[in-house]
């Protein structure tokens, strides 16, 4: 197994440099540039041309390319264009950002998404299984903007219980530590940062949770009536297993292993996909930051960000694959 | 004679819902003593695997429905509610599947899957029943079996799988045991071994094993009585060493003769013509008559029932031993 990771983190450097790659000849090939966006701002002549050369501009695509991987080996991926500010440290605030809120995603799909699915697989055929199946298809072919604008105009608008933007209210007074509101919560014992943080992170959490919920409601749905069915369960039932017991200890726990890669596949999915969520509720994550950075040409930033997101999904897959792994006895210790 | 451990009268069985919905089982009558072995043989699809589940209602499923009776150790299983169910599964019948790679848990080691048996029963806890799991997995000739316990099913071999799940059937120490087909999963060299097994068990417990097979070697080998069973009904009913002696029905012979490799007139091996009906298709008359070289007009105008003759029972208009 220790193999196994050494094998799958080699590729890890490949997998980047065709991402680092990629997004760079992307940006390059975007109409306009991030000095063209500051156009009627030079007053000075000369200026421009001062800042083209500062930037790197003047040279060719080629060796900017160069410039671009040397630094990156070097694990520095350059300064924003427009505001001088070291990407590093601007990965080092949003990337924490952007992970709270997976993970927080993570949570309600997982909750919605599995309940919903055992509720449908113990009933199949039931009126209740074909409501939860209609939800689910709803659910999964909801665009994620629109859910969100929804659950603004429903929560936000009319009810009035939810802040409609950002992460924390302004009015808190907030030095961050690790960026982790609630890690520094507990490491700064400010525990009156915890509501407000969960108020402003609920909207986009369940917009990208629930939205991703009715995949794994399907899969945990057919997981459980296909085991159900299994020889391994018919022995259990014949052993005189009760069967609520049969239930969550057999058909669960075999049904489980399944579920598994696919909320890690969609955890590595929302890292990126939150994008759209942190858009539309104004939330500092990395995927706007990127977008952003994207929008106004500011080539390192947007760089940066993509680099970042795609080692997360990469790294995030390995250990979904390894808890997998772990988790299922047939892999875990080979037969013989 | 002392009171038979099991007995079954009149068991018709309609399972399935739907257009799937199937008469799956009609008046089977047959009992089962401790300590004797009742082999049921047929053709996949008549019906043999369905009798062995209903006798713990194992294939009710939501929609079926049993009629007629069986009565295990005084108990009237076809009333019994749901916990009382529970409680003959396992303890009073229990059950060794056909194929023990895919009719053990995954996901749970061999002696887990045992004690878990005797857990849900609290006849045990779980200390005492994992101990117990492992005396029982040396009862059945595992080797190693305190190391073996630790394993999951993967990790074995077929034999060492149909071994715990033998011991995993004997957790509570039920007084009748089925096996359906035990063996086929199997290596010939191991079938012998699991066979013997099941035998020695049977005597040292006192038990009744219905031994459900396909294979008249096996039969001829371990049984003490024979059902023949034809879509869903018994056609004939023998003592192990006059079945093999004389088969009454057509069908008995039929098999038999196909068993026994013999060559036909033309030099090509002896089968049976046609190919088994489904249970559910089955109307008022004989279902072998389609296939049987005896088959009269009586045949297919009327369903000849189960009668007694001799001590044997046989349904045939025209049985073999009217010459």
């Amino acid at each position: 197994m220790g193999g196994e990771v050494f094998r799958r983190l080699i590729f890890l450097p490949v997998t980047l440099f065709f991402v680092a790659t990629l997004v760079f000849l992307a940006l390059r090939a975007l109409p306009g540039s991030s000095i063209e966006l500051l156009g009627s701002q030079f007053t000075t002549a000369g200026l421009k041309e001062q800042l083209i050369a500062d930037l790197g501009l003047d040279k060719s695509i080629w060796e900017q390319y160069g410039i671009f991987l040397g630094e990156l080996v070097r694990f520095d991926l350059g300064r924003s264009f427009l505001t001088g500010k070291d990407v590093s440290s601007m990965v080092g605030e949003t990337l924490p950002v952007t992970i709270e809120l997976a993970v927080a995603s993570l949570v309600v799909m997982t909750i919605a998404g599995i309940g919903m699915g055992l509720l449908a697989g113990a009933f199949p055929g039931t009126l209740a299984d074909g409501l939860l199946r209609t939800v689910s298809v709803l659910l999964f072919s909801l665009p994620w903007f629109w859910f969100g604008i929804v659950l603004i105009i429903v929560f936000v608008l009319w009810l009035g219980w939810f802040p409609a933007f950002g992460r924390l209210p302004s009015s808190v007074d907030y030095e961050a530590v690790t960026n982790f509101v609630l890690i520094d919560a507990i490491i700064l014992g400010r525990f009156d940062l915890v509501v407000p943080w969960l108020k402003h992170v609920t909207l986009p959490a369940l917009t990208v949770g629930l939205t991703t919920s009715g995949v794994l409601m399907r899969l945990t749905r057919v997981g459980v009536i296909e085991t159900a069915k299994t020889d391994y369960i018919r022995t259990a039932r014949m052993k005189g297993v009760p069967g609520p017991r049969v239930f969550f200890r057999h058909i669960l726990r075999n049904v489980a292993l399944g579920i598994l890669t696919v909320i890690g596949v969609q955890f590595g999915a929302m890292l990126g996909g939150s994008v759209i969520a942190e858009v539309v509720f104004g939330y500092p994550g990395i995927g706007r930051m990127t977008v952003d950075a994207v929008l106004n040409r500011d080539y390192a930033v947007a760089q940066g960000g993509a680099i970042v997101i795609a080692a997360f999904y990469v790294l995030i897959n390995l250990a979904t694959d390894l808890s997998y792994r772990w988790a299922d006895p047939r892999l875990r210790r080979g037969g013989r | 004679m002392s009171a038979p451990l099991l007995s079954v009268r009149g068991l018709t069985a309609e399972l399935g819902s739907g257009a799937q919905r199937v008469t799956a089982l009609r008046a089977v009558d047959f009992d089962v003593r401790r300590g004797e072995i009742t082999a049921i043989v047929g053709e996949s699809g008549s019906g043999k695997s369905t009798a062995a589940m209903a006798l713990a209602r194992l294939n009710e499923g939501p929609q079926g429905a049993f009629s007629g009776e069986v009565r295990f150790d005084g108990m009237d299983v076809l009333s019994l509610n749901s916990r009382a169910l529970r409680s003959l599964r396992g303890q009073g019948i229990a059950m060794v599947f056909q194929d023990a790679a895919a009719a053990l848990n995954p996901c749970e080691t061999i002696g887990d899957q045992i004690a878990e048996a005797m857990v849900v029963h609290k006849a045990r806890d779980w200390r005492a029943a994992r101990a117990h799991a492992i005396e029982l997995l040396g009862e059945v000739g595992m080797p190693e079996p305190a190391r073996r316990a630790g394993l999951y099913p993967h990790e074995m071999s077929g034999g060492q799988r149909q071994r715990a799940m033998i011991a995993l059937g004997l957790a509570c120490d039920p007084a009748l045991l089925i096996a359906d087909e035990p063996t086929t999963a199997l290596d010939v060299t191991v079938q012998g071994q699991i066979l013997a097994l099941l035998k020695s068990i049977v005597a040292r417990r006192d038990m009744g094993l219905i031994l459900i097979t396909h294979d008249l070697g096996v039969v001829a080998a371990l049984a003490d009585q024979v059902l023949v069973m034809y879509a869903g009904r018994i056609v004939e009913a023998a003592p192990v060493a006059e079945f093999f002696d004389a088969p009454h029905h057509p069908y008995s012979g039929d098999m038999i003769t196909a068993a026994s490799v013999a060559l036909d007139a033309g030099g090509r091996l002896a089968t049976i013509p046609g190919r088994p009906p489904h249970s559910g298709d089955v109307g008022e008359s004989c279902a072998y008559a389609p296939r049987c070289a005896r088959a009269s007009n009586q045949c297919r105008a009327a369903l000849p029932s189960l009668e007694p003759h001799g001590t044997r029972r046989r349904a045939c208009f025209h049985p073999l031993d009217d010459a």
